[in-house]
């Protein structure tokens, strides 16, 4: 019987198109990402690691064919009215249950199937990079298919169709799927998920949750797979263990207890009450009373405007009461009021990578939910404009209303009204949970012209989308087509796939605005103004489809689809066709306008331009690679900064030398900003390429070893075209030197590095050197330090900041003027600034602390002061003299996304990163103290013992400074702001590697990896300081910093440093140094088990048994090797991350040994927590079993 | 006086349907009825007349004005009650009402509320006005489109089977509400009810496969028969011999006998009973025997 039934239903729904339609589109997803040649640096096209990110990403999808498959195969008997005789059938109920659920199982399986099917034709038909491709293997696929396609497809289908049986209603089975993806978002918020990437930063604390939350399993194979190493990711398939086969199991129950659910509550005889309840209202008979009531008839009006506006306001208030009273909507919006309270939650209540929290700035807040509201609402768009747009023919109430004299226009904009609530609703709720957040965090000051703003950069997006869904609904012959054609336009317009099939233009992304980012300091971000021009563009489209779409507005009985579409030619009243004229003329003028700002005011290059010219670039100018360069020696600028015009003009005079030891001839100029006039001393231009900005000198009289010339050029930035940077704002501008200093000389930089594009056009392979000892014999001279002097002109309120001593300042012209200058050569990474500041100054032992900073944001400033101090008197105390007479931090606008950036003096701090963190809580990790500690440290790493772009040369820089926030933090803020420090570091090295874009290099020949830097360097100077001792550390960087620090041109290397180190310290430890800088060595440190005895008068003894493992990485793939080291064992009373010196009972180093042992410790209080490594001195990817909580 | 005429009208279903085939009819105030079974196209004529669908050809005039190219003429003065409708769920009568008569344009509250008001209490559903529609029984919902159609000052009303699901004092009631209306309007009705249309209609037509086979009034059409229709009781089993041998129109159970109706213009013999034709018989005369020319009678 329910084979027979279920073949019924194969029949059934094979006759309906959906089926090949849902299993073609998968098809073609498939074939394109599997031939489309991408994966992440050194990973294969088709390692298991991609095979699963892309099956796991795309099963998202399933939920579209699977609530199709479920309207399809539950509502058809309501829909089509047969409810009554399927049910009175002998028809049993597991007959039905069984048969209709695997019928929707099955079919979406079989569409979703095709996903990997194509992905194995496109990797086999398409020609792709044979050195990324491993040979190929249906296994992978297969795995692949059973681990994430069935049971995901099965948990989909069992939620969806439980609903669906249910609640015998469309709008609960979309609001179904709706909060699958809920389930995704929210999950995914922990994660660097696809789709919402980078959305927040990882929280490791919460990985389990979320990896568990996550119904298609992506968070939880994201975790499994985050610390992958590329070549791990080419061999490892994922593996049902840990949290990601829980995360299986638990779906899978779960969706079988729905299931389970559904069938016990789910009978035919509740559906016939449903039916009966509409006849139950049986009249009891009534005496005709007032029958003979006379009939009234009554004349309309002929006032066709007031006509028009009441049917409108009356459809509209019917509709939108029915949207907000039907329970999926109101579902859909508590769902959403939990997903923006949670973005808002994990942004400011300790979600940085500090932990930190952030104030609830409005400017902070509002930009956080843009995207959510923009996927929720267009999701919601699509699924209530086919609803809704539909409704009366769904009613079956169509023949009355349609027959009344209301305008077509009262029905279509009354549609449009109603759908507007949807993302009206979703902005207010947003803006009423940020002021609820304020008032909880007690941060009072509501920016409501900001909040106000938000309806208009996040509504104007979904005004236009939800027009086009409309107009598509008006003319679409059925409202799933309907849909699906919105939802298709919507993909391939207004998201990220538009730049995949080749719609660069701002013309041809239909629909599409930039995103608008806010900054308490300074507004808006300079997108604004392509948001302005584009949203006006698009709306007058919106328009143009909405007269369209009103005029063609079906009445009565539908037509065929080709007579229906007819009616756009025909009928148009005179009134209405001038209209649509002067839309039609407005949006010629604004396309006008907009082509005009992308390709005339700017010029406008395509991405495959981008890559013509620079494949032209590297076959002309090559050759000037094998020639030495000339190099500044003094760079003199004179900058004026016009901030409302977002444009600043400058001229140069550098003076450059020849540092070399041969002589040059010519020299090569390549321009950044465009160059308005250039002019090299005793050259004659032989060469210009306009397009390339390339300018070729040939010298009259040649450069000889020594030799210095002249340069002077004048470079301007227009902020014109739509989308000018953020360097020149209103308030807040923020430009380098590098940003217009041109190229001297030919830079391989700019060369095609992508290896698939130059193969395509036939470009050398580049020598792709392993980096190695021979580096640091080769080392070229290059940029050294410079003298610098500037003259920076800024408007009349605001200050302008650059690098050097204030050498004067005046006024003219309404315009302030600055002259900086240094007095000895510094190194030439040159900032200027300009923005109304508030000012903070304070002379300290000689030295004038300046903080400039936007007012209103002083919540920090004391911390900023202290930490200057306390950093300057550490490091002059340890490593000599600061030698410039101030030091100054000037805080950027939130619109950079790095932590700090030092140059000699000046040091520029990020809003949100620094002046917005909240440290109100004492418990709070103090990341102003430590990033203030870091750029100051960068005064001594970085401009005292400066480096060259070298192997290794790095660790110098940002290493020292790592191990300066250390020394200084632990000072003056104690152990647990190392645990923080150590905590983040470890994150940072194991999540870096597994992304890496060229395989690991032991620490002494680092690349200048973030993860190297800011990871590994600081995991290895906390090992060493545990090993040697913070005073010979010091010793060794002293001696660095006394023997460089006057050099022009730097000199020092990671092999000097090591042999400093070695010179000071034991040769026992030199092995274990070596392990650490030369090779690439990882751990894995556990606390197995701990427990104490009391002694008494003595305290307690406590016996841990400790497993400890070292590992060498070669060739990507780790080896157990020997170990016996000593390291840091530590007893507490609390958990080591909030342990104070009182909490700390014991904290010694021990040998530890490869292999499990016991060790015994004696402390004089009672011991609650045993931790091994507990500041992380040893990159260890799992760090919660170091710690063992005693019983 | 309004005039409605309808000008060899077609319409032709994109499945190939002959809907309408060329019908042409002129009808003026007063109660018009529309006879036909089912699917001989009653409904698709009178969608097109309330301008719900556009002929495939042929013009359609309201009072002078061609409606296809001016729906607006004809929906302003338009009752309209089709043979089957839903409503918006979790919606009152009198909200619907309410909503269908600013729709309609009736745009004076206190007036429409007025007109509101007198319909529910002439349909019988005040003591409902305030329950929702969707869960109304079949028969006050027939109510309640019969008072949404009357709402305004109709000039034509167009109901398609409007007393199907009425009890019979209901419907007694409803056409007699109709009948009085429809003396100075158009009323088209469509129905099952043969007797209705006798009894109420000044004119009607009969359209058979989208054909109009005859139109006039039901009184002088069914003059055509006198002396023509002869009944006789017989026994079941006997029926088919009769239809080889007679002309037989009609045949009913009347108390577990059969009894037939023949036509023919002389005796067709023993204990055949000469009756006074009534407008079934003349509808069954027409639509049963393959002779399909139109009769204008009037």
């Amino acid at each position: 019987m329910i084979l027979s039934l279920l073949k019924f239903e194969i029949i059934y729904q094979r006759k309906f198109w959906a089926l090949p339609v849902a299993m073609i589109l998968f098809f073609l997803t498939g074939f394109q990402i599997g031939g489309q040649g991408f994966a992440p640096d050194m990973v294969n096209f088709n390692a298991p690691y991609q095979i699963s990110y892309y099956t796991s990403v795309f099963t998202l999808g399933s939920v579209f064919v699977i609530m199709f498959f479920a309207i399809n195969g539950i509502l058809r008997d309501s829909t089509y009215r047969m409810q009554e005789i399927m049910f009175s059938t002998g028809i049993k109920k597991h007959h039905f249950f069984f048969s209709r659920f695997s019928g929707v199982y099955l079919f979406s399986l079989i569409s979703v199937s095709m996903l990997l099917l194509g992905m194995m034709s496109g990797s086999l038909i398409v020609d792709m990079d044979p050195d990324r491709l491993a040979p190929f293997s249906t296994f992978p696929y297969f795995w692949n298919w059973l681990v994430f396609v069935m049971p995901n497809v099965f948990i989909c289908t069992g939620f969806i169709f439980s609903v669906g049986l249910l609640t015998k209603n469309r709008m609960s089975i979309y609001a179904s799927a709706v909060l699958i993806y809920v389930f995704y978002f929210l999950s995914s918020f922990y994660f660097d998920s696809p789709i919402l990437a980078g959305s927040a930063p990882t929280h490791t604390d919460n990985m389990m949750l979320a990896a568990l939350g996550d119904p298609f399993g992506i968070s939880a194979f994201m975790e499994q797979s985050q610390y992958l190493t590329p070549l791990q990711k080419n061999e490892i398939f994922v593996s049902l263990s840990g949290h990601f086969l829980l995360n299986r199991l638990l779906w899978i129950s779960i969706s079988l207890a729905i299931l389970g659910i559904a069938y016990r509550l789910f009978s035919f005889r509740t559906l016939q009450k449903k039916i009966k309840k509409t006849t139950s209202l049986n009249e009891p008979l009534i005496e005709a009373k007032s029958t003979n009531t006379a009939y009234l008839p009554l004349t309309p009006t002929v006032e066709t405007g007031k006509a028009f506006l009441q049917s409108f306001l009356s459809q509209s208030k019917i509709g939108i009461k029915q949207l907000i009273k039907s329970l999926p909507f109101q579902v859909m919006i508590m769902l959403m009021i939990v997903i923006m309270s949670s973005e808002f939650y994990s942004t400011l209540v300790e979600g940085g990578s500090y932990s930190e929290s952030l104030y609830p700035v409005t400017a902070i807040l509002a930009e956080l939910n843009t995207t959510a509201i923009f996927i929720f609402g267009v999701l919601l768009i699509i699924f209530f404009s086919g609803e809704w747009g539909w409704k009366e023919r769904t009613e079956n109430m169509h023949l009355i209303l349609d027959a009344t004299p209301a305008s077509n226009a009262s029905f279509f904009w009354s549609k449009v009204s109603v759908l507007i609530v949807i993302p009206l609703l979703f902005i207010t709720l947003e803006i009423l949970i940020a002021i609820v957040f304020q008032l909880m965090m007690d941060y009072q000051k509501f920016d409501l012209s900001r909040y106000f703003s938000l309806y208009y950069y996040q509504g104007t997006p979904l005004l236009f989308y939800l027009l086009v869904a409309l107009f598509i609904q008006a003319l679409s012959p059925g409202k799933y087509l309907g849909m699906g054609i919105t939802g298709l336009v919507v993909a391939v317009f207004g998201t990220p796939l538009a730049g995949n099939l080749g719609l660069e233009h701002p013309l041809l992304r239909i629909g599409a605005t930039p995103f608008v980012s806010f900054s308490d300091m300074s507004g808006v971000s300079n997108s604004v103004t392509g948001f302005h021009f584009l949203s006006v563009h698009w709306l007058i489209l919106g328009l143009m489809l909405s007269l369209i779409g009103q005029h063609v507005w079906r009445r009565g009985i539908s037509e065929g689809f080709f007579i229906h579409i007819k009616r756009i030619f025909k009928g148009w009243t005179p009134y209405r066709l001038t209209a649509v004229i002067v839309l039609v003329l407005a949006f010629i003028t604004t396309s006008g306008m907009i082509f005009s700002k992308t390709n005339i005011e700017t010029e406008y290059v395509s991405s495959e331009e981008v890559l013509d010219r620079w494949e032209e670039y590297e076959k002309q100018y090559k050759h000037y690679d094998e020639e030495e360069w000339l190099y500044p020696i003094s760079i003199k600028t004179d900058l004026a900064l016009y901030p409302e015009d977002k444009r600043y003009k400058v001229d140069a005079t550098y003076i450059l030398e020849n540092k070399s030891d041969t002589t040059v001839y010519r020299a090569l100029i390549i321009e950044k900003k465009p160059i308005t006039h250039i002019q090299l001393e005793r050259a004659m231009m032989i060469g210009f390429d306009s397009t390339l900005g390339i300018y070729e000198f040939q010298f009259n009289t040649p450069v000889l070893p020594g030799d210095s010339i002249d340069l002077t050029f004048s470079a301007v930035s227009e902020g014109n075209g739509l989308y000018s940077g953020n360097d020149v704002l209103e308030n807040g501008s923020y430009i380098h030197l590098r940003d217009f200093s041109p190229y001297l000389g030919y830079s391989e930089s700019l060369e095609i590095h992508d290896k698939t594009e130059r193969r395509k056009r036939d470009l050398p392979k580049r020598k792709n050197e392993q980096p190695s000892d021979a580096d640091f014999e080769l080392m070229e001279s290059g940029f050294g330090l410079v003298d610098f002097e500037t003259i920076l002109s800024v408007p009349i309120k605001q200050t302008g900041i650059s690098v050097g001593n204030l050498q004067e300042t005046w006024t003219e012209k309404d315009r302030n003027y600055y002259r900086y200058k240094t007095p000895y050569p510094v190194s030439p990474i040159i900032t200027y600034h300009s923005a109304d500041y508030e000012t903070v100054q304070e002379s300290y032992k000689g030295i004038s602390l300046e903080h400039y900073f936007h007012s209103d944001h002083d919540f920090n400033n004391t911390t900023v002061m202290n930490s200057m101090k306390q950093t300057l008197d550490y490091m002059q105390n340890e490593f000599g003299p600061y030698t410039l007479d101030h030091l100054r931090i000037a805080e950027l606008p939130s619109f950079w996304g790095f932590g700090g950036f030092a140059a000699a003096g000046t040091i520029s701090m990020v809003e949100d990163n620094l002046y917005l963190v909240d440290e109100r809580k004492p418990e709070a990790f103090e990341l102003v103290a430590k990033r203030t500690i870091h750029e100051v440290a960068h005064q001594w790493w970085g401009h005292q013992l400066s480096t060259q772009s070298v192997s290794g040369g790095q660790i110098f820089v940002e290493g020292f400074a790592k191990y300066t926030e250390a020394v200084v933090m632990e000072q003056h803020y104690g152990m647990p702001s190392l645990f923080q420090l150590g905590k983040s570091a470890n994150h940072t090295y194991f999540t870096g590697r597994s992304y890496a874009s060229t395989s690991e290099q032991p620490l002494y020949l680092e690349q200048g990896e973030h993860y190297m830097l800011y990871g590994k360097s600081y995991i290895v100077m906390m090992a060493l300081k545990d090993l040697i001792g913070e005073v010979t550390i010091n010793k060794v960087l002293k001696t660095l910093v006394e023997r460089h620090k006057n050099e022009v041109d730097a000199t020092v290397t990671t092999p000097e440093f090591l042999t400093e180190l070695y010179s000071l310290t034991s040769k026992e430890h030199h092995i274990l140094i070596s392990d650490w800088f030369k090779k690439i060595i990882t751990y894995d440190l556990s606390v197995d088990n701990a427990f104490y005895t009391e002694v008494p008068g003595e305290g307690f003894l406590i016996t841990i048994t400790i497993n400890a493992s070292k590992f060498e990485s070669i060739d990507g793939m780790d080896s157990l090797v020997d170990m016996n080291e000593p390291i840091t064992i530590g007893v507490y009373t609390t958990h080591p991350s909030d342990a104070g010196k009182e909490q700390i009972l014991s904290l010694e180093s021990q040998y530890i040994i490869g292999g499990e042992q016991q060790i015994t410790i004696n402390v004089d209080r009672l011991p609650k927590y045993v931790s091994i490594d507990p500041y992380n001195t040893r990159p260890d990817l799992v760090r919660s079993d170091n710690h063992f909580e005693l019983n | 006086m309004n005039i409605l005429e309808i000008q060899n009208v077609s319409k032709t279903y994109p499945n190939g349907t002959k809907a309408l085939n060329n019908v042409s009819l002129t009808i003026s105030n007063g109660m018009f009825g529309l006879l036909g079974a089912n699917g001989a196209g009653k409904s698709s004529l009178m969608r097109t007349i309330a301008t719900l669908q556009s002929p495939s050809s042929g013009t359609i005039l309201f009072n002078g004005v061609n409606i296809q190219n001016n729906p607006d003429a004809l929906r302003k003065v338009l009752g309209f009650l089709p043979q089957e409708f839903g409503v918006y769920p979790k919606t009152s009568a009198v909200e619907l009402l309410n909503h269908i008569a600013v729709m309609k344009g009736l745009l004076d509250k206190d007036k429409r509320k007025l007109q509101i008001e007198s319909l529910l209490h002439q349909t019988n559903l005040w003591e409902h006005r305030k329950k929702h529609v969707y869960t109304y029984s079949g028969g006050m919902r027939q109510r309640f489109g019969i008072a949404q159609a009357l709402l305004g000052d109709p000039q034509i009303i167009i109901v398609d089977e409007p007393t199907a699901g009425l009890d019979p004092e209901e419907r007694y009631r409803f056409l007699n509400l109709l009948s009085k209306i429809g003396e100075n309007i158009i009323v088209i009705l469509s129905t099952h009810i043969v007797a209705d249309i006798y009894n109420l209609c000044s004119n009607m037509a009969v359209l058979d496969h989208g054909q109009l086979v005859v139109h006039g009034s039901p009184a002088n059409l069914v003059q055509t028969l006198e002396g023509q229709i002869w009944r006789k009781t017989i026994s079941a089993e006997d029926l088919s011999h009769y239809r080889e041998k007679y002309k037989v129109i009609s045949s009913r159970l009347t108390a577990g006998e059969t009894q037939i109706h023949v036509k023919s213009e002389v005796s067709p013999g023993n204990d055949f009973e000469l009756v006074s034709p009534t407008l079934e018989d003349y509808y069954f005369s027409i639509v049963s025997t393959s002779e399909q020319q139109t009769m204008g009678v009037m």
